[in-house]
């Protein structure tokens, strides 16, 4: 995970419309450690931050799979080689009867690993950013934030501040959060 | 929630239950990404979980409970009185708490619409059941049903008939659907007729098997009626601690439809009136 304690310029936006000009503005400019702190997910968002589609449901494909397999596997070895029973002299390797199993673990992986994963993913894919307890941005309530992290390759402090403020943005601050400092 | 919270103690537990959550549009998109993913999964489980309860009666060889008609019409009770119990809650948080703007006289309406559609589907089912009982020629499946209809049970199953598949009826009138106290009184009696369709599955079968012997007639003791005051004094000191901890609306989703311009305060920008400017155009 990335780290939590860094410097970097925030700006507020208050329409979504806003904050997504701002954000392909920001992204044409060639900023990359850039981010948007919104409090509901903005159509359009991914595209105006030239973000790719989220990797997650390839996980859950994966997860899903990997609990089929896991089931049969486990009934299989059961039902077949540690304790095998005769009913009604029908097949120890039955599958069909190995079915429910076999779709509830699979649903019990995929969903548990999804949620997750997406939680995990969305703290390791960001960009460094400052705790949000230290900071109150007021994201999660009505503003949409831009953050630009100090770790980007072309920051300078002076020269973040002064676009972010040219893009329109309200509240502009510098953050200097604990210790390390970029100039 | 969390960032709003002044006592310490909630904001704590606030705090460790949002996982560091800043609303970054990063994490945002994994979100919706898994939300997409869990409902697709989670649409499917309603039907195995139900066709699998099913199974555990069908799978038997008791008639009344031997039969392939079972798992549909489970899923199709489930869902009934699935919408029955929420309409139930919807309406006492409405009235109770004052949510009318958040769950509208429209989404009511809507939950009304599938509550009649599903109660057909289940009153088809318990026609289907009584055809597939004479169709067969089974004597014992013949028995069994007539017996259920009108034998010393018959009583339960009226219950269950008219709550679930005939009290629904109502809502082919428009006024009833938006009706909030037409909709408590029939969603209350869906959930009865529901209690009685297990009732009536499970005692009218039994009560009359293959041996005249094994024949009786039920009585709820004193542990059944305890087991059953408790269940839902479980299930609503559960509801109510939900609606008093937790929220009860997602905030995050309410706001994402939204018009922004009204969220802050200011006047609606863009008024679409369905239709005027139809009228507009004619002379």
């Amino acid at each position: 995970m990335m780290p939590t304690s860094t410097s970097g310029v925030l700006g507020a936006f208050y329409l979504p419309d806003d904050a997504l000009a701002a954000a392909a503005k920001v992204r044409e400019a060639g900023w990359t450690h850039f981010d948007l702190l919104t409090p509901f997910p903005v159509h359009g968002m991914d595209e105006a931050m030239g973000q790719p589609r989220s990797w997650v449901p390839w996980a859950t494909g994966a997860l899903a799979l990997f609990g089929v397999l896991f089931a049969q596997a486990l009934q299989n070895y059961v039902m077949v080689y540690d304790w095998p029973m005769n009913f009604g002299g029908k097949p120890h390797a039955s599958w069909p009867a190995f079915v429910p199993i076999t779709f509830e673990l699979m649903v019990l992986f995929a969903a548990v690993g999804s949620a997750v994963i997406a939680l995990v993913a969305g703290k390791k894919d960001t960009v460094p950013q400052p705790p949000p307890l230290a900071i109150r941005t007021g994201a999660t309530g009505d503003r949409f934030v831009l953050w630009i992290s100090a770790t980007d390759p072309q920051w300078r402090a002076e020269a973040a501040e002064r676009f972010v403020r040219e893009l329109g943005a309200d509240d502009v601050r510098l953050v200097q959060a604990e210790g390390e400092r970029h100039e | 929630m969390r960032d709003r919270a002044t006592h310490p103690w909630r904001r704590r537990l606030y705090n460790a239950m949002s996982f560091g959550w800043t609303g970054s549009h990063r994490a945002w998109r994994h979100y919706e990404a898994a939300y997409m993913v869990l409902a697709a999964l989670a649409t499917p489980l309603v039907f195995s979980v139900h066709t699998i309860v099913s199974f555990d009666f069908a799978t038997s060889v008791l008639p009344g409970w031997h039969t392939t008609i079972f798992p549909p019409y489970f899923v199709i009770g489930a869902i009934f009185s699935g919408f029955a119990m929420v309409i139930t809650l919807m309406t006492f948080m409405r009235g109770y708490f004052g949510m009318t703007n958040y769950i509208t006289l429209n989404h009511m309406e809507n939950m009304a619409k599938i509550l009649m559609l599903t109660g057909m589907l289940v009153g088809f089912a318990y026609s289907t059941e009584f055809f597939m009982a004479w169709y067969s020629g089974s004597e014992w499946e013949g028995f069994v049903f007539r017996n259920r209809a009108f034998g010393a049970y018959g009583w339960a199953y009226a219950i269950m008939f008219t709550c679930n598949a005939i009290v629904p009826q109502v809502f082919w009138v428009k006024a009833m659907r938006r009706n909030t106290w037409v909709l408590f009184v029939v969603s209350l009696l869906v959930n009865v007729g529901m209690w009685f369709e297990r009732y009536v599955i499970v005692v009218s079968s039994l009560h009359r098997d293959f041996l005249p012997s094994s024949w009786g007639m039920y009585s709820l003791t004193f542990w059944d009626v305890a087991i059953l005051v408790g269940s839902f004094g479980l299930f609503f000191t559960l509801f109510l601690l939900f609606v008093r901890l937790l929220p009860v609306v997602a905030i995050s989703e309410v706001k994402g439809v939204m018009d922004p311009h009204v969220a802050r305060g200011g006047p609606r920008l863009e008024t679409v009136i369905p239709g005027a400017a139809l009228q507009e155009a004619q002379p």
